[in-house]
């Protein structure tokens, strides 16, 4: 028996009329709604990365790539890492053009700034790798 | 945008929702994020790209033959509801949503099956509406 002579069953349907139903009932709308609000909380924290001051440059990941010459990919990851060197995040911002980059911390009401220039340039070599 | 997807995909969630109406909360929490990630889907304008990625929809980086992604939601102690999707490129405002599953009982071997799993899947869909590349 040739396998062409049944056709294959389609598989795949247009799910629009499907959701839409789903969204009409109100229990599930409203269940929707509610978990709707907390991803777009959790979408609006991940934003406040350093991609935002990126894009307040106008620039694209390629074009700070090619600044600081690594591949696209390296800022990509860089944008997400929870962690990094002091240097490698000035290094960053310069790259992005932004200038007086600083870290302010406020002590018992006093605020105190870092100036992320002066540790970058007394950071030992060894340190600075990206 | 529109949203293709498996008919055993929209026979899942008849089976939630159907569990859902009878009072099954486990079914009912999962019914609400698959159903929030189907919207999220529909409400998009174009395609997302490397740089668009937020924390509720990212690439897949286990993908293999396609970019697969994936579309996920706030934390739930006790479900974490993956779905899987994939934008034919060029297609403008299609996503077929492939699967998705509760991440919290398979834990990251999750995403170590699913390119094996979606990219079969996504080679039906091409052959069902003639997509060409």
């Amino acid at each position: 028996m040739s396998e062409n002579t049944t056709p294959r069953p389609p598989a795949f349907e247009r799910g629009n009329e499907h959701l839409d139903r789903l969204l009409s009932d109100p229990q599930i709308s409203a269940d929707v709604a509610q978990a709707h609000a907390e991803a777009e909380e959790m979408d609006r924290i991940y934003a406040m990365n350093l991609a935002m001051i990126r894009k307040a440059a106008q620039m694209t990941q390629v074009e700070v790539a090619r600044r600081l010459g690594v591949g696209q990919g390296a800022i990509s990851r860089l944008e997400n890492r929870g962690d990094m060197l002091l240097s490698t995040l000035y290094d960053y911002l310069t790259a992005t053009g932004a200038d007086a980059a600083s870290i302010v911390v406020t002590v018992h009401g006093r605020k105190i700034e870092l100036d992320l220039g002066r540790l970058h340039d007394t950071a030992q070599p060894e340190q600075r790798s990206a | 945008m529109d949203i293709d997807w498996p008919m055993e995909f929209g026979r899942w969630l008849d089976r939630l929702e159907a569990e859902a109406r009878s009072g099954d909360q486990r079914a009912r929490t999962i019914l609400t994020f698959a159903a929030r990630a189907l919207d999220q889907l529909r409400n998009l304008t174009e395609p997302p790209t490397e740089e668009s990625e937020t924390a509720t929809l990212q690439r897949v980086r286990q993908s293999r033959r396609y970019q697969l992604w994936r579309v996920s939601h706030a934390y739930h102690p006790e479900a974490a509801v993956r779905l899987i999707c994939w934008f034919p490129p060029k297609a403008g405002t299609v996503v077929v949503a492939l699967f998705a599953a509760d991440k919290a009982e398979l834990g990251d071997v999750f995403y170590d099956s699913v390119a094996a799993r979606a990219d079969p899947m996504i080679d039906q869909w091409k052959r069902e509406t003639s997509y060409e590349e």
